[in-house]
């Protein structure tokens, strides 16, 4: 049996990165923990999801061989097989960069050379859509066995004749009806709840904060 | 002799090289483009802003360092630096997305002034108006955020014709924003069809009328309205 880890990576939590995290914790329940949580405020925020730890896992796991990161670098694709050989698999906490940054190389695979590296596929996913597609292998689906959209858009009407469109350059995995997997509320916390959370950081002198209490 | 070839695209490239220039400097005064004419005298150079005052500058002071940039970096001989104001600037690409990053330059959300900006560009007259706005603050994923209203043509002729495109970009504190803007300007479309009511077709072509008035009642075959005609 796997234990997910979350690396956390970013500096504040606000309601997108805690929809993403909760739906992790709903998936692998009992079996996720969020670690590189040095914040008490994210401790207390985190605890409620999973188990909290203090340290990076480039600290508390390093000298395990058993540990597997989930990297779009790692030259290797994740197979079932991967998942019996090891017992904690590591998915970077980062609300991700269009083109891709490759930070989970910088901040979790490259500080551990023991660790395995794993890709789920050339295509950038999401927290919640790389949990998805693991929770899949653990099942005992291949990658090639797991459909995914590359690219979400949220359109709605603004007034009559104005239209909104909002683009996620991102894969998102396809449910057996063929719909994207998403969190609960994704698509209005994306569309209306960012706005209101932008217009707050655009307009103080920090570069982002906390939302969830 | 002069290679042609290479002395138009020196040209095009040294007002490629002046408009880029320009647009780095004077975004914030609304700049719109350049136009490089060349005169008995030396070089002309027209520039169109919305706010061709912050580009003249108190007593013409920029326009005196223009004018050395001009000589020395870009090799232009006697420039003759003229600045207008641009004539609707609500319809130039340029100036819109400039004026968007200068919005979101001042803390205001990207999208209340992509919608302010559309709003602006449709009351002008536009046919039809697309704004793209891409970047990324912290804890956020980069995404893309498109505004549109009208119609904007993507390919073909009036595509070339009709739309004016232009991409501006804003280094915000949590990070950089691009604001691409494409704006199509009124104008006839080349698949532009329009079906006239018969009091206007008799208006505008009362003789083709007068002559289908004429014409007689039963149908003429080929070979007779051929003998009519020699």
């Amino acid at each position: 049996m796997i234990t997910v880890i979350v690396e956390h990576l970013e500096p504040c939590i606000n309601k997108w990165i805690y929809s993403e995290y909760s739906f992790v914790a709903n998936l692998f329940r009992g079996r996720t923990v969020f670690s590189n949580v040095s914040k008490e405020k994210h401790a207390k925020v985190l605890s409620r999801l999973g188990r909290v730890v203090r340290e990076s896992v480039t600290e508390w796991l390093r000298d395990r061989d058993d540990v597997l990161v989930l990297d779009p670098d790692a030259n290797e694709m994740l197979t079932p097989r991967d998942l019996e050989n090891h017992r904690y698999i590591v998915i970077g906490g980062i609300m991700g960069s269009h083109p891709r940054e490759s930070r989970t190389r910088k901040f979790i695979s490259s500080k551990m050379p023991r660790a395995s590296k794993r890709s789920l596929g050339p295509r950038q996913f999401t927290i919640a859509g790389a949990a998805y597609v693991l929770k899949k292998v653990e099942e005992g689906r291949e990658l090639n066995e797991i459909p995914i959209v590359v690219g979400l858009r949220i359109s709605r009407k603004l007034g009559k004749f104005i239209e909104h469109e909002i683009e996620l350059p991102y894969a998102f995995p396809l449910d057996e009806r063929g719909n994207p997997v998403l969190p609960p509320n994704y698509i209005d916390i994306v569309s209306e709840y960012v706005a209101t959370y932008e217009t707050r950081v655009l307009s103080s002198s920090e570069s982002c904060y906390d939302d969830v209490d | 002799m002069v290679n042609i070839k290479r002395y138009f695209i020196e040209l095009g490239l040294q007002r490629v090289a002046v408009d880029e220039y320009l647009a780095s400097k004077f975004w914030r005064a609304g700049y719109a483009g350049v136009q490089l004419i060349k005169t008995p005298l030396g070089m002309r150079v027209l520039i169109f802003a919305q706010r061709p005052g912050m580009i003249i500058g108190r007593r013409g002071q920029n326009l005196r360092v223009l004018q050395a940039v001009f000589e020395k970096l870009f090799g232009i001989e006697n420039p003759q630096i003229t600045v207008m104001e641009v004539d609707n600037p609500d319809l130039n690409a340029r100036v819109v997305a400039f004026n968007i990053a200068l919005a979101l330059e001042r803390g205001i959300h990207f999208r209340r002034a992509a919608y302010i900006a559309l709003r602006r560009v449709m009351n002008a007259g536009a046919v039809g108006c697309e704004i793209v706005i891409s970047g990324k603050l912290t804890t956020e994923r980069a995404r893309y955020e498109k505004l549109s209203a009208g119609k904007v043509y993507k390919s073909g002729e009036q595509s070339l014709q009709l739309v004016d495109r232009a991409v501006a970009h804003v280094l915000l504190k949590p990070g950089v924003y691009g604001i691409q803007v494409l704006i199509t300007k009124p104008g006839t479309p080349s698949d532009y069809v329009e079906i006239l009511p018969p009091e206007k077709v008799r208006e505008l072509f009362p003789e083709a009328f007068g002559q289908a008035q004429q014409a007689p009642a039963q149908p003429v075959s080929q070979g007779q309205a051929q003998q009519s005609s020699t």
